[in-house]
Order: structure tokens, then C-alpha cells, then sequence
């Protein structure tokens, strides 16, 4: 029991500032979870609080149901939003130095380096200086240096932001292949489509408080709110839904919004009456949708 | 994990730009000195003059030509004229009774010749009056005066003087450029956000005492090369004389200076933990700076009376100490204890200033941007930041 990463009403004031307001998450082994929020709403100061870099006021973050020591946490592969390498050392030096730096003895993180600079096409660039390479290239010996210890746990703060298409798609391999290789990941975006295409768990965060958590779609049917959406094989008159709201209407198709508990099959048959139907559908909103409500309603479920 | 950080800033110092001009600077510096000493010490040279003697009746040649210690005579009688001193062939022409000189006269030649000359004359007017060579003896036998100084023996009083002077400026100077090579390094860190994943790995502190570490051994080892290196170099060339004091004042020294790097670098590494941009670095270092001048001023002024009070007291503060510990023990050998004691309390405050310095380096990781000012430091004291 107990395995992966454990944070129980984590709270942070920095002055007046309240960063964080009850933060609770958990990171089972093998898993990856999305942490959502907009700027601002604690995701940063949390991650931060794992890796030791801020020290809550109160709650607690365990790793397999211990605290997280000095030697824990150099087991972590940690990517801090403010990325940052040493400017004038070389690519692979850096790698291996933080491989050491990690516990790793100098063959190893050497050995490894090298596995990694191929792994992510860094081959031919392994002895320029790291001020030498293009922004895409830093971020790639970046994802390295968090990863050269081969961790079991990674916390990756916007892992996306500032990347290519190319490079995103890299680290959305590596981050998928690290958690098939049973390591567990956290990972900060407000960049809701990446966060659904990579996975199914979600924690999401407003005004440092967790507004909701869970996977995407148990996350999207907890929603009040269905949309029904009706397209007519010929186009018909007015047409005025039973029950909820007409959010979309041209004359040949209808989004509906109506609430979850709503009659459902009332709803399709009174569409029906306006005519013979094409195509229909009954969803909860898109993540993106859920994302904006759950964060400016402040409402929780 | 100290010694892997500490390695990296060997091996990334060694190859930078500013250590390259620091090491370039320091060897001219070693050469300068070899020169200097190779110039004053030419005095054990002797010198070579030329006299031109001219007309007759100079039997003085003779007793000339033996010369003196300290001068080697030659005696030019073929071509003895004005011209040939015009020409520079000799350095005086003398003609029995009056010396001929180019520009002006020649003080060290022109008593020579006198004293020579008195001596011959001397002796044989001492043999006109029928003295025996030991009634001339007593007559010049000189008055026996001895001399003291109230800091006892102080034949070496020069050496003292230059090593005190040399020893201080030295400390001075290369604790204020490896302090501010240290808190580049510092700013660096944070101006380039790699600190956060740094600490991530290590603690403050560590990372701090292993770019000390680091640094103070390329220090150490570049200082124990180019003077080595003078050393051996003045041994082979020249047959100089290594003062006796050398062998307890070096290795005093040194440990004052490993020490007080330990300090001030720690203490670069404190202030230069508040600013996160290069730009602010010349403000950041003042507080540094002073207490270390103060030292040295306080070593400058104290030159003639180097027991007075202030020295004696400084020598134990650790903000002075790596300057004025070295200056005191130059005039005057300190007792055991006193050394011991000074250099315990550097060490002590060595570790304080790293844990200051890296609960600094913490607490103002998380102002990025704008200053951490002492004012913000001091209201915070008791904030934990690991």
C-alpha cells in the first residue's frame, strides 16, 4: 500500500499570499497524472514543496509511505519550470555531472550520458558548449539531465512549454516510456490537448485549492451538464428543445445543453418528432470546457 | 558529492577566460620580481670601471689596479686623454691631481681612488715619522660601537619588512579576485536558473563548500606553482640565500591563506548569493570588500609600529585575520597559541559563513529578479529554508 507519491493538505502562505490552500494528490507507481491549473494556482509551489525547495507551512509528501529525505529526492528527476543549464559547459559534461551529482559514479553517468545524447539525437553535439546549442537542442539535454538517474519518480513542471512539435512529440514518448518502465510522473501544463492525448488522470488546481481530480472521463461525467447535439437528415423549422437550453442551432443541426439527470430519452424523442435524424450524440464537456469552468466558477465537485 | 562539485569547478575555471588572465598576470608578476631580484641582488657582482691615468709621476697605478671588494680596476695609460672619455672607454682620467669626469662625478670611483690614495699616503708619511706597523694600527683602530634595536635581533629587519608588505598586499589581492571569481560563479547559477535543479540534487551549503573547495584548490595550486616555480628558478640561476624565517613564516602563511580563502570566498558567496544578475554584482561584493580593506589599511598604517593594539586585535578577527596574521608574524615570531588561536577562529567562522551563505543562497532563490536586501535577510532571520 502506499506506493507513490503521497500529498496530504499541503498549505503555503508566502506573506499575504496564500500559495497553496489544501493541496492532496496522489501519484501511483507507474502512473502519470496531469496537473492542471492556470498560472498562479499552486502547481509550481507544489512541485517545488516535493523536491524540497519550499517548506509547507503544513501537510505532508511521502514517497512509497516514507518522508522524502535528502536521499529520496536525489532520486527524483526534477524539471523546474525555470530551465537552466550551465551555460558554458558541454553537453554531455553537464549530463554526466548531474548524473554524479544524482549518486551515479563517474563511469556510469558517462555510460549513460552517451545513451541518452543518441537516444535524443544529441550524438554530434555532445562536446559543444551547451550556449553553443539551439534553444530545442538545450531543452533536449535539459529532459537528459532529469532523467540520466533513470528515476523512479519524475516531476516535470510544464514539461511542454517552449518545445517544437518535434520536440513535444519526443517528450511525450519518453515521459509514456518512463511510466511503462513502472516509474511514476507528475507533470504541470496548461496545455489542455497535450495533457489528453498523454494521459487519462488528471488533478486540477485553481487558487491553490484542488477543484477537481480523477481520470479525464470519470473527471467529464462528474459534470452537471450533457450536451446533446442532433443533426436532422433534412433541415427543419424552429425547433425549441424539450428541456435545457439551445446553445447551437443553423436549421439542420442543435447543441443542446441540459443537465446529466436530465430525461435523456425524452430529449431524443422530441428531436425526432422535428424529423428523421442523422446524427446524434449525448456527451459530458471536453476537458478544455470542464478546465475553464471548473477555474472560474471556483466550484468544486 | 563536495568533491564532484568541486572538480567541476576545477575543470570549468581552469579553462575560462578570466583564471587564463589571472595566471598569465601573475606569472609576469613572477617575473617581475625574478628581474627585480636578479637587479638588486647584482651587487654581489663586482663592478667594472676603467681609469684613465695621464701625464707622469702617477705611481699610483700600482695600488689602484688591485681594486676593492666590490670594484674590479682596470688602469688605461695607452690613449688616457679627454677624448677617450668622451668616448666612454674610461670612467675617469686622472692626472696625479685632479679627476676628469664625463658628466659628473662618480661617488663610489671617486672615494676609492681618495681612500687608495690616503691609504698609500699614509703609510708612507707614518714611515717618515718612524711609526711601526702596529703603532698605525692602533691609530686607526676604529671605535667599538655596537648596535640594538628594541625589537631585539633585528639584522633581518628589511626581509621582515618586505615579506610583512609582500604577504599582506598578496592575501589582500588574491582573496579579492578569487572572492569575486567565486560570486560570478554564484550569480551565474542564478542567473542562468540552473540553481533550482542543483538544489534539487544538493543542499546549499555543500554546493557552496565544494565551489570553495574548487576554487581554493586552484588557488592554492596556481599560487604553489608560479612560486615554486620563482623559487627554484632564482635557486638555479643564482646562488641566493633563503632567509631562515622563510621556513616557519611559509607555512604560516599559506594555512592563513587557505583559511582566509575559506572565509572570504564563503563570504563573496553570502553576498553575491543575494543578487541574481551579473549586473548587480559590483554593488553585491561591497560588504565583502571592506572588511577586507579595513584589514589591509590597517596593516598599511601599522608598518612602523606593527605591535600597536588594532593589529594585535585584528589578527584574531576573521575578517582581518588572513591579512593582519601573516603582516604581525613577519615583524615578530608569534607564539604557538597565538597562531593556533587565530587560525581556529577563521576556521570556525569559515563553517558559519558557508551555512550563512547558503541559507542565503536558499531563501533568495525564491526572489528571483529583484534584490534580496540585508534589511529583507535580517527580518527573516528565523524563516526556515532547509
Amino acid at each position: 500500500m502506499d506506493r507513490g507519491l503521497n500529498i496530504v493538505n499541503l498549505h503555503k502562505r508566502f506573506g499575504d499570499v496564500v500559495a497553496l490552500n489544501g493541496v492532496s494528490l496522489t501519484v501511483p507507481q507507474g502512473a502519470l497524472i496531469g496537473f492542471l491549473g492556470p498560472n498562479g494556482s499552486g502547481k509550481t509551489t507544489t512541485m517545488r514543496a516535493v523536491m524540497g525547495m519550499v517548506r509547507p507551512d503544513a501537510g505532508s509528501i511521502s514517497w512509497n509511505g516514507a518522508d522524502i529525505t535528502e536521499a529520496v529526492r536525489r532520486r527524483i528527476g526534477y524539471m523546474p519550470q525555470e530551465r537552466g543549464l550551465y551555460a558554458r559547459m558541454r553537453a554531455r559534461e553537464q549530463i554526466v555531472y548531474f548524473g554524479q551529482l544524482a549518486g551515479l559514479d563517474r563511469s556510469e553517468a558517462g555510460r549513460r550520458a552517451g545513451q541518452w545524447l543518441e537516444r535524443l539525437d544529441l550524438g554530434d553535439r555532445a562536446d559543444s558548449l551547451v550556449q553553443e546549442l539551439s534553444g530545442g537542442n538545450q531543452q533536449r539535454v535539459q529532459l537528459a539531465v532529469s532523467l540520466v538517474h533513470d528515476p523512479e519518480l519524475l516531476i516535470l513542471d510544464e514539461p511542454f512549454a517552449g518545445l517544437d512539435p518535434v520536440a513535444a512529440e519526443t517528450m511525450r514518448e519518453i515521459i509514456s516510456e518512463r511510466t511503462q518502465k513502472g516509474a511514476s510522473v507528475l507533470f504541470s501544463s496548461h496545455q489542455l490537448d497535450l495533457v489528453s492525448n498523454l494521459t487519462s488522470d488528471a488533478v486540477i488546481v485553481a487558487n491553490g485549492s484542488v477543484v477537481a481530480s480523477g481520470s479525464i472521463d470519470e473527471l467529464r461525467s462528474r459534470s452537471p451538464v450533457r450536451r446533446l447535439r442532433i443533426r436532422w437528415k433534412e433541415p427543419v423549422a424552429a425547433w425549441t428543445p424539450l428541456a435545457g437550453s439551445l446553445s447551437e442551432f443553423d436549421g439542420r443541426s442543435a447543441t443542446v445543453e441540459m443537465a446529466a439527470d436530465a430525461d435523456a430519452a425524452a430529449g431524443i424523442a422530441h428531436a425526432l418528432r422535428a424529423g428523421p435524424i442523422d446524427d446524434l450524440s449525448m456527451e459530458p464537456p471536453e476537458l478544455s470546457e470542464l478546465f475553464s469552468d471548473l477555474v472560474n466558477g471556483g466550484g468544486g465537485s | 558529492m563536495i568533491w564532484v562539485i568541486a572538480r567541476r569547478e576545477v575543470v570549468t575555471r581552469a579553462r575560462s577566460k578570466p583564471f587564463m588572465i589571472l595566471t598569465g598576470l601573475l606569472f609576469v608578476g613572477v617575473i617581475a620580481v625574478a628581474i627585480l631580484a636578479n637587479v638588486l641582488g647584482g651587487d654581489d657582482d663586482k663592478r667594472e670601471i676603467s681609469i684613465g691615468l695621464a701625464g707622469t709621476g702617477v705611481d699610483a697605478g700600482e695600488l689602484l689596479a688591485a681594486g676593492s671588494p666590490t670594484l674590479d680596476v682596470e688602469i688605461v695609460r695607452q690613449g688616457a686623454s679627454v677624448d677617450a672619455l668622451e668616448d666612454g672607454e674610461i670612467d675617469v682620467l686622472f692626472d696625479g691631481s685632479t679627476l676628469t669626469w664625463q658628466d659628473f662625478a662618480d661617488p663610489q670611483i671617486d672615494s676609492f681612488i681618495r681612500d687608495t690614495l690616503s691609504a698609500a699616503q699614509f703609510e708612507r708619511r707614518a714611515g717618515e715619522l718612524d711609526l711601526a706597523p702596529a703603532d698605525i694600527q692602533r691609530l686607526f683602530e676604529p671605535v667599538d660601537i655596537a648596535q640594538e634595536t628594541l625589537a631585539g635581533d633585528d639584522s633581518q629587519f628589511g626581509v621582515r619588512f618586505v615579506a610583512a608588505g609582500a604577504s599582506g598586499l598578496a592575501t589582500f589581492m588574491l582573496l579579492q579576485i578569487w572572492g569575486a571569481f567565486l560570486m560570478m560563479g554564484v550569480i551565474e547559477e542564478k542567473s542562468s536558473k540552473v540553481v533550482e535543479i542543483l538544489l534539487s540534487h544538493v543542499r546549499p551549503r555543500t554546493l557552496l563548500a565544494g565551489k570553495v573547495l574548487g576554487l581554493g584548490l586552484l588557488a592554492v595550486g596556481q599560487m604553489l606553482i608560479l612560486v615554486g616555480g620563482l623559487v627554484v628558478g632564482l635557486l638555479l640561476v643564482r646562488d641566493i640565500e633563503i632567509p631562515s624565517g622563510v621556513w616557519t613564516t611559509a607555512p604560516l602563511s599559506l594555512a592563513t591563506f587557505v583559511l582566509g580563502f575559506a572565509f572570504y570566498s564563503s563570504m563573496f558567496a553570502a553576498v553575491g548569493s543575494t543578487v541574481s544578475r551579473q549586473e548587480d554584482a559590483n554593488s553585491a561584493q561591497i560588504p565583502a570588500m571592506l572588511p577586507l580593506i579595513a584589514g589591509y589599511m590597517i596593516a598599511a598604517f601599522s608598518i612602523e609600529n606593527p605591535d600597536n593594539p588594532a593589529v594585535v586585535i585584528g589578527s584574531f578577527v576573521p575578517f582581518s585575520a588572513p591579512v593582519l596574521l601573516p603582516f604581525r608574524n613577519a615583524f615578530a615570531d608569534l607564539a604557538l597559541w597565538e597562531v593556533a588561536l587565530s587560525l581556529a577562529i577563521l576556521s570556525l567562522s569559515s563553517v558559519v559563513m558557508i551555512r550563512l551563505a547558503g541559507w542565503i543562497y536558499r531563501y533568495s532563490l525564491l526572489r528571483t529578479g529583484a534584490r534580496t536586501t540585508y534589511a529583507d535577510l535580517w527580518r527573516n532571520r528565523n524563516a526556515d529554508v532547509l
